[in-house]
């Protein structure tokens, strides 16, 4: 069964790149270019990974993982934050609101696709969608 | 030749299409069109009248009601809610062009397209006021209809044909605004109630309960389950809903830390030597010294307690998520001569390998599969298969929840052993002046 992952960045050029390269490995990919359509998005779609930019106008990343959280049907689905900023205070707040893992732009594709890997592997054996 | 074969062939075709359609459009449940049904309407009620209110409602307010509730009463609840929103058109808050949907297929999430009076097409103000009213009178007609209290979550948004605009596109941008506002309601409801069980934690007021696990042929009490509440009558009373809460908002491990020191604190003057004391443990919560590490054992001695008598009932979704470091605690904890229960089987997280893996000494079947098994040929089946199971890795079984005489004889015949449940014995408090001293 193909995973469905969730891109969520307001750049549109990070997201049509995304989009090409995990759909190319074989993911379902579907995205969304701010937070209040990531919440619709994830609703409808019940990805089974959301990749989410920290940094949005608007509302920012860490509105999105703390409204994702408020309902059972989203609450459980892994979230890998996106951002620029390397800050160590960065990583312990998205760990504590429950991210799963935490990836630094700029970066590398390989690196990216390790993490996204690694996430699926570590909960591969939890139920796909939830229940 | 032969039009009516022809025409019959068709007919059972385009009837198989039709349900397969109907499958996919309608929640059968609630017998509610679906969003992807309703689009087409909306989108003509958006044409025809210029501005049209989208109202998000969503009941998925109370996370444990599901399983509180077994899913059968979790149906029955989401048709009352649809039965009541529908019943809005006799007081006249709905018309005749307005459109009721759910989200999707068997979705908590409902919404209403309103094309609002028809002179004069809403505008923000006159769109909130009339969902005002709405939620006032659907508030009202739940409380008639449904025997438990039913809460939901609102939001909504006016949409405004725009020429530049597809409808469509209108149509998603109102609902990711509705969603979002109910979502932010919940969420802030959500600080609000979090800043309480601060408070709660804070005090200490919790109390603790035993019901006892029975011997189902000899009804003799093997042990018992500990459960935690807050103040009688307060916010905090329902134990279920406490735990979610805790676990949502990041205070999971401090409460189940107060509550596990409440129960062992006033085990040894309760407990007559030999009996189990079953005590729930969250997976987070495993990794904690105070709630399963030295600090509990620590505690357990303290209170003069065997360690076998010490039951650590692990959810089954913990045995699910198969992680490594929880595994390496239960086997140190059956090491030291803790027992180890899985609880809620049969809840839907079945993984039977991982489970077996963790080789139990109990495994409790949950609510859900005890609730009428009388008179379910497929739980009884399923239950079988389990007991089946547990003899072979030499575990104990224990059916929960049960709550008629029809059920415990079910499960007895089945070869269960063990059972707890209303019928047997509700909950009862432990004092609290003997818990404190």
């Amino acid at each position: 069964m193909k995973r469905k992952i969730l891109v969520v960045d307001d750049e549109d050029d990070i997201l049509n790149f995304l989009e090409l390269v995990l759909s190319e490995k074989g993911y379902e990919v579907v995205t969304a270019s701010g937070g209040q359509e990531a919440l619709t998005r994830a609703q409808l779609e019940r990805p089974d990974l959301v990749l989410l930019d920290i940094m949005m106008p608007q509302m920012d990343g860490w509105e999105v993982l703390k409204l994702l959280r408020v309902d059972e049907e989203t609450a459980e689905i892994p979230v890998a934050m996106l951002s620029a900023r390397t800050e160590a205070r960065d990583r312990v707040q998205g760990l504590q609101e429950g991210a799963i893992d935490y990836i630094c732009k700029p970066f590398s594709l390989s690196e990216l696709l390790g993490k996204i890997e690694a996430i699926f592997s570590q909960a591969g054996v939890s139920a796909p969608n939830g229940k | 030749m032969k039009p009516q074969a022809a025409a019959g062939r068709d007919y059972f075709r385009l009837r198989a299409e039709w349900l397969r359609f109907k499958n996919n459009v309608y929640d059968a449940n609630t017998e509610l069109p679906t969003l992807s049904a309703v689009l087409d309407d909306a989108r003509r009620l958006v044409e025809d009248r210029g501005a049209v209110g989208l109202v998000y409602l969503d009941l998925g307010g109370d996370p444990q009601l599901e399983s509180f509730h077994g899913w059968l009463a979790y149906d029955e609840l989401l048709r009352t809610f649809a039965r009541s929103l529908g019943g809005l058109t006799e007081d006249g808050l709905l018309s005749a062009h307005d459109r009721v949907a759910a989200l999707s297929v068997r979705s908590d999430k409902f919404l209403v397209f309103l094309g609002g009076p028809a002179r004069t097409p809403f505008d923000a103000a006159s769109l909130q006021a009339h969902v005002l009213r709405l939620r006032e009178r659907l508030q009202e007609r739940l409380a008639g209809e449904a025997p438990v209290p039913i809460k939901f979550h609102d939001g909504h948004a006016l949409l405004r044909r725009d020429p530049m605009l597809r409808t469509e596109r209108l149509i998603h941008r109102a609902l990711d605004e509705a969603m979002l506002m109910s979502r932010r309601r919940r969420s802030s409801e959500e600080d609000r109630r979090a800043l309480g069980l601060d408070a709660l934690i804070e005090s200490g007021e919790v109390s603790t309960f035993y019901q006892p696990i029975v011997d189902l042929t000899t009804l003799q009490v093997l042990g018992h389950e500990v459960f935690s509440r807050g103040p009688a009558g307060g916010p905090f009373e329902d134990a279920e809903g406490l735990f979610a809460l805790a676990e949502r908002t990041g205070r999971l491990v401090d409460f189940e830390r107060l509550c596990r020191s409440r129960a062992l604190l006033s085990a040894h003057r309760h407990l007559p030597k030999g009996r189990k004391l079953f005590l729930n443990t969250s997976a987070r919560a495993l990794t904690d010294n105070d709630v399963a590490g030295s600090g509990f054992v620590r505690l357990v001695e303290n209170e003069g307690l065997a360690h076998d008598d010490v039951v650590l009932e692990i959810n089954e979704r913990v045995a699910f998520e198969g992680r490594t470091d929880y595994g390496a605690v239960l086997r140190e904890l059956k090491r030291g001569g803790f027992r180890i229960a899985i609880d809620d089987m049969g809840a839907g997280y079945s993984s039977l390998h991982s489970v077996v893996e963790m080789e139990p000494d109990y495994m409790k079947f949950d609510v859900s599969l005890v609730r009428n098994i009388d008179r379910s040929l497929i739980k009884r089946s399923l239950l079988e298969t389990l007991v089946e199971l547990a003899a072979k890795i030499r575990a104990e079984v224990i059916a929960e929840g049960i709550e008629a005489e029809s059920e415990l004889t079910a499960v007895r015949d089945l070869g269960v052993r063990l059972g707890q449940g209303r019928y047997l014995a509700a909950p009862a408090l432990v004092p609290a002046a003997a818990a404190k001293a």
